[in-house]
C-alpha cells in the first residue's frame, strides 16, 4: 500500500493514482487547467505545481502527473505556490482578457488584473482538444500548428477535415469555447447527398449503420439524447472500451490492444493468471486456409523456445513456438475438431492453448504491447513485403490482403526461408509434435541440431 | 511535387513514420516548398492523419509551407556574429532584396531567413547562401557579393 | 576490408603510421565547413590542377578541423624525416611558394605556424627548423590538453587505419574481447565521468540503470544537436575525427546491451551530414559498425538522423518524439528514459563529447583518466571561447582550469586591446559574470556555487562597448523564438519577460518593471516544464544585479553611453 503525507494528513493512494487524483480523494483541491479526468495528464498549464519532498529533497512537480509514491511529503499550499500560481493566472488573463473560464480562474486564485501586455485571443493553449481527438476519438482530425507563441489547434491548412467523425467532443472539452468545429461540421455534412449523411454517432462506432434524417440538428435526435443520457460526460470517452477491443491495421494487418505479441507472431492474453496463445493476422493471412495442426499434449510442461504447434495448410507447414514457460493446462477443443478455426478467428475462437505460465511477470514483460507490437508488426509488414518483391515475382502492396493460395504459389526454399525468418525466431530445440486426435505417445526430444 | 517522386521518396523510407523528418526534407529540398497536395499524399501514403504532418511541417524552421527562392540565404543571429555586427549584414540584406525575414522575392530566387547559429562563430558574421557560407561579413562585403550573385542569376531586385 | 582479428588491425596501424609519416611530400587540407566557408575547396582543386600541370611528386590529403576556424584554411606538411609542419590561413598562391620552396630544398617559414610533434621524430633534427616551435608551445595550442581533439586537424578524418594509427580502435577491441559490459560500465563509473550536453549527469550511473533495464531491444542516442548558439565543439568532433564518437557510440551500445544507434545532427549542418554518412559508409566497409564488430558477435546498427531546426529537440525527450516523427515537445518525467524512452524502449542519450571521451577510459582505463579535473568533475573540457577575443576557437582544458588563464594566456585577452566588460560562461543560460572577477576555477560545482552553469561550455566575451540590456534582450529573443509552446510559464511568461526587456531597450518604461522582472522571472525558475524555460530567467535576474548602470541608463534615458 501506498501512503503518503499531502498537506500534513497521511493519505493512502491507489496504486498508480496521481497527486491530483490521490488529493482529491481526500478533498484537497489542487488548482488545475489543462488537467481531464478522462486523459493522460499533460503538464501544461502548470497550475496545479505541488512541493515534492523525496529523499531529503524538495522540488516542484505538476500533481496532475506526477505518481503518489510510499512516504513522499506534498505540500499544495505553500507561499511559494500561491504566487506562482497567480502569476500564471495574470499571464493567462493577459492572453485572453476576454474569456469568463479564464476570469473565473484568476478570480479563484485572487488576480483581478494583469499587468502584462494583452493579447485577445480565446485559446489558452490547454491542449484538451487535440488531445481527445487524437488519444480517446483516436482520430487527429486538429491537431497543433506552430511552435511556441504561434502554436495554435486547427485543422490541416485550416480548411474542413476530411477525418473529422464530428463527435463533437473538442468543443466539449474546451474550457474557452474557441472550438468551434461541431458547428461548421455540421453545416459540412448538410450538403452531402443521402447516403453519405452518416450519423455522427456511427462515424464514432457506436452504432453500425445510421443516416441522419434530422438534417444533423442532433438536439432533435432521440439518438443524441440515448446517448447523451448513457454516459454522464460526453460520449466519445464512453469509446475508450469499445476501443480497448477494436482492430487496428498495421501494414496490412490486424492487431489487438488488449493482446501481448511475441516476435514469433504468437499473441498472449492473460485471463485469470492463465496465458492464452494463439496465432496472430500476419501468420493467418500467410498460411490462408488452416487444415491440420500438431500441439504438445495436455499437462505437458512446455519452455520459452518449445514448439507451441505446427500447423498446415496450402500444402505448407508452419512452426510456432512458445514465447512463455509454463504447464500446459488446456488445449481449445473446438479447434481439435475443427481446425479451420485457427484461420477463421485467431484472435478470438481460434485460440490454440492455456498455459499456467511460471512468471507471468517477467514473461509479459518480454513481449511486445501498445506501441511497441504496433512499430514491430509494421516493421514485420515492411520485411515480408520486401522480401516478397526481392525473392518472388509476385507484386504485393501493404494496402491490399495477401490473397487466399499465397503460400501455395510458393516455391519450397523460399518457403523454408519464410518459415525461419519469420516463425522460428523463437526456437530453442526441436520436439516432434502429432496431430491432435491421434494417441500420443508424449514428446520425443531430438537432439539440437539447428 | 509530382505523385510518382514522392512516392519514390516514401518507399525509400519504407513506408515508415518515424522518418518523416528526412521525407519532408527531401521535398522540401528539392520542391522549395511543402504543398498542400504533397503533405495529403505523404499522410495518405504513410497512413497517418494529415493533422500531424501539417503539425510538423509547421512546427519546425526547417520546412515551409510557401515557397522559397533558388537561393536560400540564411542570416546567423548567434551570439557571437550578433556582437560582430550581424545586425548591419542583417539590415544590408534586406534593403538590397527589399526583403524581411522569411519572405522570397517575386521570382522565386532568393528567400530570406534567420538561423540561431551555423556553428562558424570565430569567423562571424556570416551568411550561407545554400550551402556554401560566407565569413567575415560586413556591409560592404556583403554588397559585393549581392553583386556578384545578381550577375550571375539575372536581376531580382 | 573487415577487421577480424588483432592482426588486422596491426597490419591497418602500420598502412596508417606510413600514410602519416609518407615518403614523398604530402600536403593535407583541411576541408571542413569551415574550410569550405574559407575557400579550402578551391584550394584543393588549384592543387590538384597544379600536380597535374607540373607533374609534381606530391600526394595531396584532407584533415578535418582544428577548432580555430579564423585560421582556416590550414595545411599540413608531411616530408619524410621531418615532423609534420603546420601552415595557417593558407591560399593558392602560399602553397604554389611552398612547394616552389621546397624543390629547393627550403622551408618557407612564411604563414608556418609550428611543427606537430618534433619529439615524434627520430634522428638528426633539422636545422631549418631550429627557430620553429611544437604546437604543444605555441599560442593557441599551448597549455591546451588535448585529449579529444587530439587527432582534429591532424589525420584525415574519413581514413579509418590513420585513425587505428593514433591508438584508435583498440579501446573497442579490449572492451569486445576481453570486458564484460558490467566492467566497461564500471569503468566509467570510476572515471568520473559527467555529461557534456549541460545538465553534467554522471554518465556510467545512466548507463549502469539502462543496462539493468529489461528489455531486449534498447537504444543509444548521440546528441548532436548542439543547438546552443556559439558552440561548435560537436561539429569540430564530427568533422574532425568522427570514428573516435562512433567507437564511443559502439561501446555505449555494447556497455547496456543495445543494438541499435541513433545521432541526432542538427539541420544547420549539411556538411557535417554528408559527411557522417560518408564515414558510416566507411566504418561499414571496415567491420567497425554493423554485423560482427571486429570480427567478435556483437551487433551495431548506426543511423543519422537530421533534425528540423529546433532548438529544444536538444532536450532529451523532445529529442526522442522527433525521432518517432513528433513535433517536439519535452515530455512528463517520470518515466525516464532510461525506463521509457524511444518508442518506450529503455533509452540512453549522451552528447558527442560525452562518448569521445569513452574509448580513452577504457583504453587507459577509469583511474587514469580520472587523474585529472577537480574533486567532482573529471577529465577535459572543450571550451569554445567567443566573441571579442583576440583568438576565438575550442580550447580543451582540464575541467578546474582558471578562467582568467583561459581568456588571457590562452585565447590572447580581448579585442583591440579594450577592457572585458562581462564573460558569460554556459551560454546560453550562463550568467554573465563582470569582468573583474574572473579568477574562477571553470567546473561545474564552482559555476553552480555561483548562482550560474558551465553548461555546454561557451565562454562569450563582452568587451567595454557591448551594452548588456541588448544582450540580454538578443538572448531572451532567442529563448522566446525556440520555446515549443506547451508549457504556460515558458510560453506566455518568457514573452512577457522580453515584452518588458524591449520596453526597458527603447527606453519605454520604469524601474517597477524590473520588479516585474524580478517577479515573474522566480516563477518560470520554478514551474516551467523544461530546462529551456527554467533557465531562461536566471541570466537576466542576475543581469540586472551585476550590470545594474546599462540598465538605468536604458531606462533614463533610453540608450547608453557606451554603444557605438
Ligand atoms: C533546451 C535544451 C537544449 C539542449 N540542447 C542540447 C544539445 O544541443 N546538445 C546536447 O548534447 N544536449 C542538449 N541538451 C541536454 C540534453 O537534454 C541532455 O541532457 C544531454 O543530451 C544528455 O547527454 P549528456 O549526459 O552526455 O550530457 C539540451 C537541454 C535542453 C533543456
Ligand atoms: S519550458 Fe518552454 S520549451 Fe520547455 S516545455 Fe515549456 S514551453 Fe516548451
Ligand atoms: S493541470 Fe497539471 S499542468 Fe495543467
Amino acid at each position: 500500500m501506498t501512503t503518503l503525507e499531502i498537506d500534513g494528513k497521511r493519505v493512502e493512494a491507489k496504486e498508480g493514482a496521481t497527486i491530483l487524483k490521490t488529493a482529491q480523494q481526500v478533498g484537497i483541491q489542487i488548482p488545475n487547467f489543462c488537467y481531464h479526468k478522462d486523459m493522460e495528464p499533460y503538464g501544461g498549464c502548470r497550475l496545479c505545481m505541488v512541493e515534492v519532498t523525496e529523499n531529503n529533497f524538495t522540488r516542484l512537480q505538476p500533481s496532475c502527473a506526477y505518481p503518489a509514491k510510499n512516504n513522499i511529503v506534498v505540500k499544495t499550499n505553500t507561499e511559494r505556490l500561491v504566487k506562482g500560481r497567480k502569476l500564471i493566472a495574470e499571464l493567462l488573463l493577459a492572453r485572453c482578457p476576454n474569456i469568463d473560464s479564464v476570469i473565473n480562474l484568476a478570480d479563484s486564485l485572487g488576480v483581478k488584473k494583469s499587468r502584462f501586455s494583452p493579447t485577445d485571443s480565446d485559446c489558452v493553449l490547454c491542449g484538451l482538444c487535440v488531445r481527445v481527438c487524437r488519444d480517446v476519438a483516436k482520430v487527429r482530425a486538429i491537431d497543433f500548428v506552430g511552435r511556441g507563441r504561434n502554436r495554435r489547434p486547427a485543422t490541416p491548412f485550416d480548411m474542413p477535415s476530411e477525418d473529422c467523425i464530428g463527435c463533437g467532443s473538442c468543443a466539449f472539452v474546451c474550457p474557452t469555447g474557441a472550438m468551434k468545429m461541431e458547428y461548421e461540421n455540421a453545416l459540412r455534412w448538410r450538403k452531402l447527398p443521402g447516403p453519405l449523411r452518416k450519423c455522427r454517432y456511427m462515424r464514432m462506432g457506436f452504432i453500425s449503420h445510421k443516416v441522419c434524417p434530422n438534417d444533423f440538428q442532433c438536439w432533435n435526435c432521440e439518438v443524441d439524447q440515448r446517448m447523451e443520457d448513457l454516459g454522464a460526460s460526453h460520449p466519445v470517452f464512453m469509446l475508450k472500451e469499445a476501443r480497448a477491443k477494436e482492430r487496428e491495421k498495421i501494414g496490412g494487418f490486424e492487431i489487438l490492444s488488449d493482446r501481448l505479441y511475441d516476435e514469433g507472431h504468437i499473441w498472449v492474453k492473460r485471463i485469470n493468471g492463465l496465458a492464452r496463445m494463439g496465432i496472430d493476422d500476419f501468420t493467418r493471412q500467410i498460411v490462408g486456409l488452416v487444415n491440420d495442426i500438431k500441439l504438445p499434449p495436455v499437462n505437458s510442461f512446455i519452455s520459452k523456445g518449445d514448439p507451441l504447434c505446427i500447423i498446415s495448410g496450402n500444402e505448407k507447414t508452419f512452426h510456432l513456438y512458445s514465447p512463455i514457460e509454463g504447464k500446459i493446462v488446456d488445449i481449445n477443443p473446438d479447434i481439435i475438431d475443427n481446425p479451420s478455426l485457427v484461420s477463421m478467428a485467431p484472435h478470438g475462437r481460434g485460440w490454440i492453448l492455456s498455459v499456467e505460465p511460471s512468471d507471468i511477470v517477467q514473461a509479459s514483460k518480454e513481449l511486445l504491447s501498445g506501441r511497441s507490437a504496433i512499430e514491430w508488426l509494421r516493421h514485420e509488414s515492411h520485411k515480408l513485403y520486401d522480401f516478397i518483391r526481392e525473392e518472388t515475382e509476385l507484386d504485393l502492396l501493404p494496402d491490399k490482403a495477401i490473397p487466399p493460395d499465397f503460400a501455395t504459389t510458393l516455391k519450397k526454399d523460399i518457403w523454408n526461408k519464410i518459415d525461419k525468418t519469420f516463425f522460428m525466431v523463437r526456437q530453442k530445440r526441436r520436439v516432434e509434435l502429432h496431430s491432435v486426435g491421434q494417441t500420443d505417445p508424449g514428446p520425443k526430444k531430438i537432439p539440437d541440431s539447428s | 511535387m509530382e505523385r510518382e517522386k514522392i512516392k519514390r521518396i516514401v518507399s525509400k523510407h519504407r513506408h515508415e513514420k518515424a522518418a518523416i523528418l528526412a521525407i519532408l526534407h527531401e521535398i522540401q529540398e528539392e520542391d522549395k516548398q511543402l504543398e498542400t497536395e504533397s503533405l495529403n499524399y505523404i499522410a495518405q501514403l504513410l497512413k497517418i492523419p494529415v493533422a500531424n504532418v501539417y503539425g510538423l511541417a509547421t512546427f519546425y524552421s526547417a520546412f515551409s509551407l510557401g515557397k522559397k527562392g533558388d537561393t536560400k540565404i540564411r542570416v546567423c543571429s548567434g551570439i557571437s556574429c550578433h556582437i560582430n555586427g550581424a545586425d548591419e549584414v542583417n539590415e544590408a540584406l534586406k534593403s538590397k532584396f527589399n526583403l524581411e525575414m522569411g519572405e522570397t522575392t517575386w521570382d522565386e530566387k532568393f528567400s530570406l531567413e534567420k538561423v540561431h547559429c551555423l556553428g562558424l562563430c570565430s569567423i562571424g558574421p556570416n551568411v550561407a547562401f545554400n550551402l556554401v557560407t560566407y565569413p567575415k561579413l560586413n556591409k560592404e562585403r556583403i554588397e559585393t557579393i549581392i553583386e556578384i550573385l545578381h550577375k550571375r542569376t539575372g536581376d531580382s531586385k | 576490408m573487415k577487421i577480424k582479428t588483432m592482426g588486422d588491425l596491426d597490419k591497418l596501424r602500420e598502412a596508417g603510421l606510413k600514410s602519416l609519416a609518407p615518403k614523398q611530400l604530402k600536403i593535407s587540407i583541411s576541408m571542413s565547413t569551415c574550410g569550405h566557408a574559407l575557400g579550402a575547396d578551391i584550394l584543393y582543386h588549384e592543387l590538384v590542377k597544379e600536380k597535374a600541370k607540373q607533374g609534381l611528386k606530391i600526394s595531396i590529403g584532407q584533415t578535418g578541423c582544428s577548432g580555430f576556424c579564423n585560421l582556416e584554411p590550414m595545411a599540413v606538411l608531411r616530408l619524410h624525416g621531418r615532423p609534420p609542419l603546420l601552415y595557417t590561413q593558407v591560399t593558392v598562391k602560399k602553397v604554389k611558394r611552398i612547394i616552389q620552396d621546397i624543390k629547393r630544398k627550403k622551408i618557407t617559414k612564411q604563414g608556418l605556424l609550428c611543427t606537430i610533434g618534433s619529439d615524434s621524430v627520430s634522428g638528426e633534427p633539422d636545422p631549418a627548423l631550429n627557430n620553429i616551435p611544437d604546437y604543444k608551445e605555441v599560442s593557441p595550442f599551448k597549455d591546451q590538453h588535448r585529449r579529444l581533439l587530439e587527432n582534429c586537424g591532424i589525420i584525415n578524418p574519413l581514413s579509418v587505419s590513420e585513425y587505428v594509427a593514433m591508438e584508435g580502435y583498440s579501446a573497442l577491441y579490449k572492451a569486445l574481447y576481453q570486458m564484460d559490459p558490467e566492467v566497461v560500465v564500471d569503468e566509467v563509473i570510476q572515471s568520473g565521468l559527467r555529461g557534456r550536453g549541460g545538465a553534467w549527469f554522471p554518465t556510467g550511473i545512466k548507463w549502469d540503470m539502462a543496462r539493468k533495464a529489461q528489455h531486449k531491444e534498447k537504444f543509444v542516442i548521440c546528441n548532436a544537436d548542439e543547438g546552443d548558439p556559439g558552440a561548435f565543439k560537436d561539429r569540430t568532433i564530427m568533422e574532425g575525427n568522427p570514428f573516435k564518437l562512433f567507437e564511443g557510440i559502439v561501446l555505449a551500445g555494447y556497455a547496456i546491451g543495445s543494438h541499435q544507434g541513433l545521432i541526432y545532427l542538427r539541420e544547420e549542418y549539411p556538411h557535417t551530414y554528408e559527411f557522417l554518412n560518408d564515414a558510416v559508409y566507411t566504418a561499414k566497409r571496415y567491420g567497425l559498425l554493423g554485423k560482427n564488430i571486429l570480427g567478435s558477435n556483437f551487433n551495431f546498427t548506426l543511423k543519422i538522423i537530421r533534425g528540423g531546426g529546433s532548438y529544444v529537440c536538444g532536450e532529451e525527450t523532445a529529442l526522442m518524439d522527433s525521432l518517432e516523427g513528433e513535433m517536439g515537445d519535452p515530455r512528463l518525467r517520470p518515466p525516464f528514459p532510461i525506463e521509457k524512452g524511444l518508442w518506450e524502449r529503455p533509452t540512453i542519450v549522451n552528447n558527442v563529447e560525452t562518448l569521445a571521451n569513452i574509448p580513452h577510459i577504457i583504453e587507459h582505463g577509469g583511474e587514469s583518466y580520472a587523474g585529472i579535473g577537480t574533486e567532482k568533475a573529471k577529465g577535459t573540457k572543450i571550451l569554445s571561447v567567443i566573441g571579442k577575443i583576440k583568438q576565438p576557437g575550442l580550447y580543451e582544458v582540464p575541467l578546474g582550469t582558471n578562467l582568467e588563464h583561459v581568456i588571457f594566456n590562452m585565447a590572447g585577452g580581448p579585442l583591440n586591446g579594450s577592457q572585458i566588460k562581462a564573460v558569460q560562461v554556459g551560454s546560453p543560460f550562463g550568467n554573465f559574470l563582470s569582468g573583474e572577477k574572473l579568477d574562477i576555477s571553470l567546473d561545474p560545482e564552482t559555476l553552480r556555487s555561483m548562482g550560474s552553469m558551465i553548461g555546454s561550455g561557451v565562454i562569450v566575451v563582452l568587451n567595454q562597448d557591448t551594452c548588456l540590456v541588448d544582450i540580454l534582450l538578443h538572448t531572451l529573443s532567442f529563448f522566446v523564438e525556440e520555446s515549443c509552446g506547451k508549457c504556460v510559464p515558458c510560453r506566455e511568461g518568457v514573452f512577457q519577460m522580453k515584452e518588458i526587456m524591449t520596453a526597458i531597450y527603447e527606453g519605454r518604461s520604469t524601474m517597477e518593471d524590473l520588479t516585474s522582472l524580478h517577479d515573474i522571472g522566480g516563477m518560470i525558475k520554478d514551474f516551467a516544464l523544461c530546462a529551456l524555460g527554467g533557465g531562461a530567467p536566471s541570466l537576466i535576474l542576475n543581469g540586472i544585479r551585476d550590470f545594474r548602470k546599462d540598465f538605468e541608463a536604458h531606462i533614463t534615458t533610453g540608450k547608453c553611453s557606451w554603444t557605438s
